[in-house]
């Protein structure tokens, strides 16, 4: 990881200056890639939770209105 | 001679088609199953008849393009691409990143949408909220195929139909698509949300 600093000093007509600094932190190719990995794990993670959870939820609100089409409760 | 390049590009074009043919598809049967619950009043169509057609190509599309998804992701991870060798190693290309997981994800989701779709049968279209989240999955699906497929327009070097969207909310594809802290949570939040609906459900049933 490298943090680089970048500084701006404008002057107007009288003389009077000013400076505004950021400093940014570039993550190293390791870093970035750590974190690549992790996202994706954790995208990938969710999706199927997500996508078969829905599917169970969307199953029991079937079985539920079948039942109640058919008398049952 | 079949070069290895050649290859990479024909299967490209294999699973885009073959998810593309499975989303159109899709997509044909969600409008279809809509204009019935909406419109059916004012002119009548066969909508069941309608799916009878249009859904084995759904399921064939989206087993084609999976299967040739596959090929393709292991021809590019085994074999020297051109776009591997001049575009440097996965570290060093965001773009490459960026096209890897949105693969990924396009590869997960219909594999999801192929299960539930085996498990449950052709039935599924007439089972409501489970027809509804099996659309969701597929339309998800379909996203990431676009972007996916643009993202492999980029690093071709012939940018993507997506450009004027990318320019509109100014997002730069050659850029790392970084989850941020927000991101993270967003995903975790959802995955919260959905687990104790379930729970809800099951406790109430």
């Amino acid at each position: 990881m490298g943090t680089y600093a970048v500084s701006l000093t404008v002057t107007d007509d009288k003389g009077d200056t000013n400076t505004a600094s950021k400093s940014l932190v570039v993550p190293s190719a390791k870093q970035r890639m750590q974190l690549w990995i992790t996202q994706v794990a954790i995208t990938t993670v969710a999706i199927v939770f997500v996508s078969f959870t829905a599917v169970g939820i969307a199953r029991k609100i079937q079985v539920k209105k079948e039942g109640k089409k058919h008398g049952h409760t | 001679m079949v070069t290895p390049s050649g290859l990479h590009t024909m299967l490209v074009g294999l699973h885009e088609g073959m998810l593309m043919l499975a989303g159109l598809s899709l997509l044909i049967i969600v409008a279809a199953k809509l204009y019935r619950r909406l419109f059916s009043r004012i002119l009548y169509i066969d909508v069941d008849k309608i799916v009878d057609y249009v859904e084995p190509a759904t399921l064939l599309g989206a087993i084609g393009g999976v299967t040739f998804l596959i090929a393709s992701i292991y021809l590019a991870i085994t074999l020297p691409v051109p776009f591997l060798e001049g575009g440097g190693s996965l570290v060093n290309n965001p773009l490459l990143m960026n096209k890897v997981m949105m693969s990924a994800f396009t590869l997960e989701t219909w594999i999801i949408f192929i299960i539930v779709r085996v498990v449950h049968d052709k039935k599924i279209w007439n089972k409501g909220a489970l027809s509804a989240v099996y659309a969701a999955i597929g339309i998800a699906g379909i996203l990431f195929t676009i972007e996916s497929g643009s993202l492999g327009g980029h690093l071709a070097g012939k940018g993507s139909i997506l450009d004027p969207l990318y320019e509109m909310f100014k997002i730069d594809p050659a850029k790392f698509f970084a989850l941020g802290t927000l991101g993270t949570y967003a995903i975790l939040g959802i995955c919260v949300l959905v687990g104790i609906a379930y729970i809800y459900i099951r406790r109430k049933s």
